[in-house]
């Protein structure tokens, strides 16, 4: 199952599902050169429950936030204000 | 016979619902009057009253209704009757009514003023231009957090206590931030030059621009009329695009003004011992009143106090207010600082005893009088003896005020427990809470209950902990009722080697199937590195599921740098290097403009790296015979030497090769901390050992083995286990010692502070790894000869499966595409991080 992410106007493939580590969070590019973070839970698919994506974005089975309002461990606090 | 008439129910109308309002209207409802009169609450803002004292907390999650002290039902319950958004804006002194905005008209026959007060913005041409704010209520956070989001830099006028909450929140939202202070120090009215300095050098360090004993002219606009900078009273120009007005606050005094009530000169409403303005039926409580002792309070504690003596007075019964203990603790941009009783020591003849040490921050002063009392004290840096110290003021401690200041280990007994204060010290001056009081308790819970200590600004929860029987409840976190002691101990007597399992068997109700937490996820996944040779598992810290359990740094096996970038150490065991190895080092940081420091383990710590970039890294140090130098994990870090018998003319042993032997011997232990060790050859000790988890120091015939030391933010100087040690003698202590420490510690509890909260401390080690009173030490000796036999590289590990390396991207869905917001700038012929670019410039355009 490939993870996607829903942009304004296409849906841009991040990757597939089974590379996500339960718990973690891992960094994809945005087209505009903007970063999300992209989370599983120990489920597999299902959404926790996080502040809303960036831009109205939609996502099929896992859990997508802005650096800027997710506690993202494997982010600085400096770099958590990159993208508000 | 005529009905009788019924007595009209007595009026209390308040005006003001912030957190003094509040603690009136409980302490109205404690005495039974809510039961006896009508109680009406006029409240200007939209909601009801919240703990500004942490109102900062907003920007670090904390929602508005986490800040409410308004308790769920509290107003239906005693039948109060609250009007938000709905402030007073006349009083009729002669009709007894309040004229609320809306036009409701509220007799009374007791009014109790408790507006507070309002920032005071200094006339200065510019104050009121969009970009300027203040930092009082909760609207005043929204309107900044809004503002803030598409501005880059900020700054805050005034650094007392509010500005400095302030510019911590500017910072948290990402903004270049200054603080602009008319004084010659910081918080001058809490501390002084001193205390002042090393907080400036701390604050400063963190990023922040500090400007002391200058004003502000004027604010700066531009062709849209908002913010661009500020003109200090030195001629000076700073750009900025926000500014917080932090000037101080004055009382909200004009309703009592205008209803004829006495006002003082500098405001505030004149009030009696009982609270009572000039008008008998009227009350004035907290910051807009200005209390019999011609003082205007603008801290809580002081705020409760009259609200009780207020609510007494109503009911008749004897209390008075003269006045109040502006003791102070609070953690300003992380930094601890605290103030109490003569701070400034303006009592004739007094004493100062001071501690300073510029390197880490930390400033301590007692102030004494010459018979011993205590008088009062500034902290900075180290506020910890604050919750001990300010109970003990106006009493002889009953140890030196010398060996109340010095941290552990350097000549200071075992820090002053709470045991040592008598039943009457006043642990919680909030709501003026005696020890006796607080020990009556059961736990936490029935304390705040009953007493109400620790709602207020909580810097005497720690002692209030201190002096309640030990808790039922040591799990480790809301997912385990167990500690890390009794997790490890089920690990590996079940031989558990799965997170979701233990958790599964062994988490709380309601935690089970769960995802768990940031706190027991890293711990057992400590717990399962240490022991995975015995039981049968996979030591290597990323395979399957261990993968999600570690630390960031773990997870990437190097070290999170502040812009984003990781550095790289290699281990060098003992310190030593030849010079191959050296150059190699060098080729690697040239080749990939990397930036190279020596560190204080005896080793060269490679900064800036990208996540792309350290398989490639790694590939050429392994390749050179480098392994990984754990500097990431909570494990074996150094073992540092000095030369020793070989070339020293003083040494006794040889130093270096046992360094050398410890080293590769526990290299890639897991522990619950980070563990350091050093080996010096003679008594000289040029290798610190003494300062370290576990320090060996040569003897004429052998060596001594310290343990329990520690450098850092507490220094502890290591305790002398055992004496003249052969080889032998030397590594099976240590093997057990370190063993029995993993075994027993708490998540994250350094030897030092694990050794001295053992029970039966030194003696009691002494007695269960050198005479084995437990019976333990072949297991512990076995356990660590498991961990020797089947140690491997991670590194190594790693670069031999392309799987694992697949993860060292800075992004899922572009791999080899760098993080462009990982940059770096020349300094001092190399580089350092290009912060800016993490708060200045806007990245793909979405700001």
């Amino acid at each position: 199952m490939t993870v996607e992410l829903r942009l304004d106007d296409h849906w841009l493939a991040v990757c597939e599902l089974s590379s996500l580590v339960p718990g973690r969070g891992v960094a994809a590019l945005l087209p505009d050169g903007s970063q999300v973070a992209v989370f599983v839970d120990r489920a597999g698919a299902a959404p926790r429950p996080c502040r809303a994506g960036p831009g109205g974005s939609d996502i099929r089975g896992v859990t997508v936030a802005e650096w800027a309002s997710c506690p993202l461990s494997t982010v600085p606090p400096a770099r958590e204000r990159v993208l508000p | 016979m005529a009905a009788a008439t019924p007595t009209p129910t007595p009026a209390i109308v308040l005006i003001g619902h912030g957190m003094v309002g509040q603690r009136y209207l409980e302490a109205l409802a404690e005495r039974g009057a809510t039961a006896t009169h009508r109680v009406t609450v006029l409240c200007e803002e939209p909601r009801p009253a919240y703990d500004r004292v942490h109102l900062t907390s907003y920007f670090s999650g904390s929602s508005p209704e986490d800040l409410s002290m308004v308790p769920d039902g509290f107003m239906a319950e005693h039948g109060i009757d609250l009007h938000l958004g709905d402030p007073a804006e006349r009083i009729d002194r002669e009709a007894r009514t309040v004229v609320s905005r809306s036009g409701r008209v509220f007799p009374y026959d007791v009014l109790v003023l408790a507006t507070g007060s309002f920032p005071f913005v200094p006339p200065v041409p510019g104050h009121d231009a969009p970009g300027c704010f203040v930092y009082r209520t909760i609207e005043d956070l929204l309107a900044i957090e809004e503002y803030a989001r598409t501005r880059t830099s900020g700054a805050v006028v005034g650094g007392g206590l509010l500005g400095l909450e302030a510019a911590g929140a500017l910072q948290g939202l990402g903004l270049v931030t200054r603080i602009v202070e008319f004084a010659p120090r910081l918080m001058p009215v809490q501390i002084d030059d001193g205390g002042g300095g090393a907080l400036l050098r701390t604050i400063e360090n963190m990023g922040l621009t500090v400007h002391t004993g200058v004003g502000t002219q004027e604010v700066l606009t531009g062709e849209d009329g908002s913010v661009t900078g500020m003109r200090l009273s030195d001629g000076s120009t700073v750009d900025t695009e926000l500014v917080v007005f932090s000037a101080g606050v004055r009382p909200r005094d004009g309703l009592a003004r205008d209803s004829g009530l006495t006002v003082g000169e500098r405001g505030g409403i004149g009030v009696d011992a009982r609270c009572r303005t000039s008008d008998p039926r009227v009350y004035a409580i907290g910051e807009c009143a200005l209390a019999s002792d011609g003082r205007v309070y603008g801290l809580v504690a002081p705020g409760y106090e009259m609200a009780e003596t207020a609510a007494d007075d109503l009911l008749g019964r004897e209390k008075e207010f003269t006045g109040a203990d502006l003791s102070t603790k609070l953690k300003l941009l992380g930094v601890d600082v605290a103030s109490f009783g003569d701070a400034h020591g303006t009592t004739p003849g007094c004493l100062d005893v001071v501690y300073s040490d510029a390197r880490s921050g930390v400033y301590k002063k007692l102030v004494v009088a010459p018979d011993g009392v205590l008088l009062g004290g500034v902290l900075v840096g180290d506020a910890d003896a604050y919750g001990l110290l300010r109970p003990l003021t106006g009493s002889v401690p009953p140890v030196t005020p010398e060996q109340l200041v010095l941290p552990a280990g350097a000549g200071a007994p075992v820090a002053l427990g709470p045991s040592a204060l008598p039943d009457g010290a006043v642990i919680c001056s909030c709501h003026n809470v005696t020890k006796k009081a607080i020990a009556d308790c059961a736990d936490l819970p029935e304390v705040k209950k009953c007493t109400k200590a620790g709602t207020g600004c909580g810097s005497c929860l720690k002692v209030i902990g201190q002096l309640l029987p030990a808790a039922a409840d040591k799990g480790l976190c809301g997912c385990f009722p167990f500690s890390r002691a009794e997790l490890y101990e089920i690990v590996r007597t079940r031989r558990l080697t799965s997170y979701r399992e233990i958790l599964d068997a062994h988490g709380r109700e309601g935690a089970r199937g769960g995802d768990g937490c940031e706190v027991c996820k890293p711990t057992v996944g400590s717990i399962i590195a240490s022991l995975a040779p015995t039981l049968g598992a996979s030591g290597y810290v990323l395979d399957g599921e261990q993968a999600a359990l570690q630390d960031t740094n773990d997870h990437f096996l190097a070290n999170l740098q502040r812009n984003g970038s990781y550095s790289v150490v290699p281990r060098i065991p003992g310190g030593e290097i030849t010079p191959d190895k050296l150059i190699v080092i060098g080729e690697v940081a040239r080749d990939f403009g990397l930036y190279t420091k020596i560190t204080g383990g005896q080793r060269i710590d490679l900064f800036g790296a990208s996540v792309d970039q350290l398989p490639r890294i790694w590939a050429r140090l392994v390749d050179a015979g480098f392994e990984s130098g754990h500097a990431y994990g909570k494990a074996l870090r150094t073992v540092k030497s000095c030369v020793g018998q070989t070339w020293c003319r003083y040494g006794v042993q040889d130093s270096v090769r046992m360094a050398i032997d410890l080293e590769l011997r526990y290299r890639g232990l897991r522990a619950p901390h980070k563990l350091k060790s050093a080996v010096s050859g003679c008594a000289r000790e040029c290798a610190e050992a003494q300062s370290k988890d576990f320090g060996v120091i040569a003897t004429a015939s052998g060596w001594n083995l310290y343990v329990g030391g520690n450098g850092g933010a507490t220094p502890r100087h290591a305790d002398l286990l055992a004496q003249d040690l052969s080889d032998a003698e030397l590594v099976r202590l240590i093997d057990r010692f370190l063993m029995f420490y993993i075994r027993t510690a708490d998540r994250l509890e350094r030897t030092s502070t694990w050794l001295e909260r053992l029970e039966g401390g030194l003696d009691h080690l002494r007695d269960v790894i050198v005479h084995d009173s437990l019976g333990l030490c072949a297991e512990l000796e076995a356990l660590m000869a498991d961990h020797v036999a089947h140690y491997r590289d991670e590194w190594a590990e790693t670069l031999r499966d392309p799987e694992r390396l697949g993860r060292f991207v800075s992004f899922v869905n572009a791999p080899g595409a760098p993080d462009p917001t990982v940059r770096f700038v020349p300094e001092r012929d190399q580089v350092k991080p290009d912060l800016a670019i993490l708060t200045l410039e806007p990245v793909g355009g979405t700001r």
